[in-house]
């Protein structure tokens, strides 16, 4: 048996302090970027016109059932092409910003393919993703920072699907 | 929501110095398991809470797939499926090893799908100061 994780989404206006969505949708199964900021509806009902981004997208992890310790966390995009004119844009950060379709501040461009070893750190909390005081370290239930990410495209941007890509969250457990 | 539902390729023993054994069961719980609790640590602890109390783990052992491999804390010794495996270790503290052990576990999103966490490798070795009190780690990682 290992440590139980499951993927969680923030949606919704940023509240409290620290912020984090006033929507927390759990046991998330997916990630698509699209026209509207929530878990529910299907990209095909809201696409990204060409020019425009998608909404922000704010997931993160969640650590439940039997480990030790999580550690070593790392994130980033490990396989597969966005189409022309299109880019994907992400951070690890613990900072939740209400989504938006404008350019998210703060996210950086990771369109190109990274080694998940070469992937950006994450820490760990058991407040929740927007804890103000991430760990590298693990040791009772709690969650990743956020994997924020939003796909930005350009007028020249083609219609239709993007190609697969993968993302990848590795970590250390015992 | 997902765990690595497949069966550890690779369970550990442990040998503390007080000659007790502390062996991985195939569920990993940890001997104060609590069912209703959300967490629990693992069996990994049983030994943590051990070297706490200041016993010292001798000999660290993974066994999986028919082969053996071991860490020997005592002399900084390493064993792969028998075959004796040194890693430059100087210190002329041995008493000072540390034992470390995890396992890496990826979870990947393909085409917007979660896709089942995997273990990609088993990590064991250990950690010292060496004689200008700096800390090094020796670890040989086994593909998962």
């Amino acid at each position: 048996m290992a440590a139980t994780f499951e993927y969680n989404e923030d949606n919704g206006a940023q509240t409290g302090a620290p912020a984090k969505g006033t929507v927390r949708n759990t046991a998330v199964t997916q990630v698509n970027w699209k026209s509207v900021d929530d878990v529910a509806t299907a990209y095909s009902a809201a696409p990204i016109n060409a020019g425009e981004n998608s909404f922000s997208k704010y997931q993160f992890g969640k650590f439940t059932g039997t480990f030790n310790q999580i550690s070593n966390g790392l994130w980033s995009h490990t396989a597969g092409a966005l189409p022309t004119n299109t880019t994907l844009y992400g951070a690890v950060t613990s900072t939740y910003a209400t989504p938006a379709q404008t350019a998210t501040a703060g996210l950086l461009d990771i369109s190109s393919i990274t080694a998940i070893t070469a992937g950006t750190a994450v820490s760990f909390s058991t407040v929740g993703p927007e804890g103000a005081s991430p760990t590298s370290t693990l040791s009772a239930a709690g969650y990743t920072q956020y994997l924020a990410t939003q796909a930005r495209t350009t007028g020249s941007a083609s219609p239709g699907d993007s190609g697969n890509i993968t993302l990848t969250l590795r970590y250390s457990e015992n | 929501m997902s765990t690595v539902s497949k069966p550890l390729d690779f369970l550990w023993t442990a040998y503390l110095d007080n000659e007790v054994v502390i062996e991985q069961p195939e569920d990993d719980h940890y001997s104060k398991h609590d069912e209703s609790a959300e967490w629990n640590p693992s069996a990994f602890r049983d030994v943590l809470d051990r070297t706490d109390e200041g016993i010292k783990v001798e000999l660290f052992v993974l066994v999986g797939d028919g082969t053996v491999h071991t860490v020997d804390l005592t002399r900084g010794r390493f064993t792969i499926d028998g075959t004796e495996i040194e890693l430059g270790d100087e210190s002329d503290r041995a008493s000072d090893r540390k034992l470390i052990y995890y396992r890496t576990v990826e979870k990947d999103w393909i085409d917007g799908e979660e896709q089942e966490a995997r273990i990609v490798g088993y990590s064991f070795g250990y950690e010292y100061t060496d004689n200008k009190d700096r800390v090094q780690k020796k670890v040989i990682t086994l593909n998962g």
